[in-house]
């Protein structure tokens, strides 16, 4: 068994690295691998967009991945910088700039950059998209 | 602990890749990471002096470089091919870049545990 960790730094829809991001996570899972964690940094950030809205033929990758990370309790960590510059807020981000939205909400959690320093020497091997 | 390498091979401005690898190496040299930077392609131009990424809108990148050595970030290289195809030379750049032909590029991706594009 090999521990992976995925470090997606594509744009949902604009790179097709993104889909085949969420499929190596899926084929992880199913050849018995461990998955520790995904990290969403750059334009991959967008995958957090709970407002994201899809036409029924296409696919979302943001409910796809909330669907993953909850059958399998696989992390989802978005890099809260790269994020904030990308227009994607938690909660607590929007009450701070006295904003009453929000988009970034669980299981997707904001982080540091150093929990990719983390999940990197956790996992055999980190895996970019 | 692993031993990692960035490689920057992006135009400084037309993207963020410069910025962000730039977010990231900063954070690894705090957390007191094995980490080496790479410079190739069209990234060797982040390593140029006199940029003035203000007047584009943009953070200028050269200042934080400068701030590299800081964050205990020493083992910077550049793709000494990747110069030369751009008529540059290691005199061009801002900070001190080790020149490497691409037989020491194929020895630095051997050595390293985990690389990372930006």
């Amino acid at each position: 068994m090999t521990t992976f960790s995925l470090f997606i730094t594509s744009a949902p829809f604009d790179s097709a690295s993104a889909y085949t991001a969420f499929k190596f996570a899926e084929s992880v899972n199913a050849l018995g691998h461990q998955l520790n964690g995904v990290f969403f940094y750059q334009s991959g950030v967008v995958t957090a967009n709970s407002f994201t809205q899809v036409a029924a033929d296409e696919v979302n990758l943001h409910d796809k991945w909330q669907h993953l990370s909850e059958q399998h309790n696989i992390p989802l960590y978005v890099c809260v910088t790269a994020a904030n510059r990308r227009g994607i807020v938690n909660q607590t981000d929007a009450q701070d700039n006295d904003s009453e939205y929000f988009n970034l909400a669980e299981p997707f959690q904001e982080v540091g950059l150093g929990e990719l320093v983390e999940l990197s020497n956790n996992s055999d091997r980190l895996v970019q998209f | 602990m692993k031993q990692l390498t960035l490689i920057n091979s992006s135009s400084p401005y037309q993207t963020g890749n410069a910025q962000e690898s730039l977010d990231f190496v900063m954070v690894a040299g705090t957390f007191g990471q094995a980490v080496s930077l790479l410079f190739m392609g069209d990234g060797v131009f982040q390593l140029l002096g006199n940029q003035q990424g203000k007047i584009i809108g943009r953070k200028t990148l050269s200042k934080t470089l400068a701030a590299l050595e800081f964050y205990d970030v020493d083992d910077i290289y550049v793709c000494a091919q990747s110069l030369s195809q751009r008529y540059l030379n290691t005199n061009d750049l801002v900070i001190t870049a080790k020149p490497l032909q691409a037989s020491e590029i194929q020895q630095l991706f051997a050595n390293s545990d985990q690389l990372i594009r930006f």
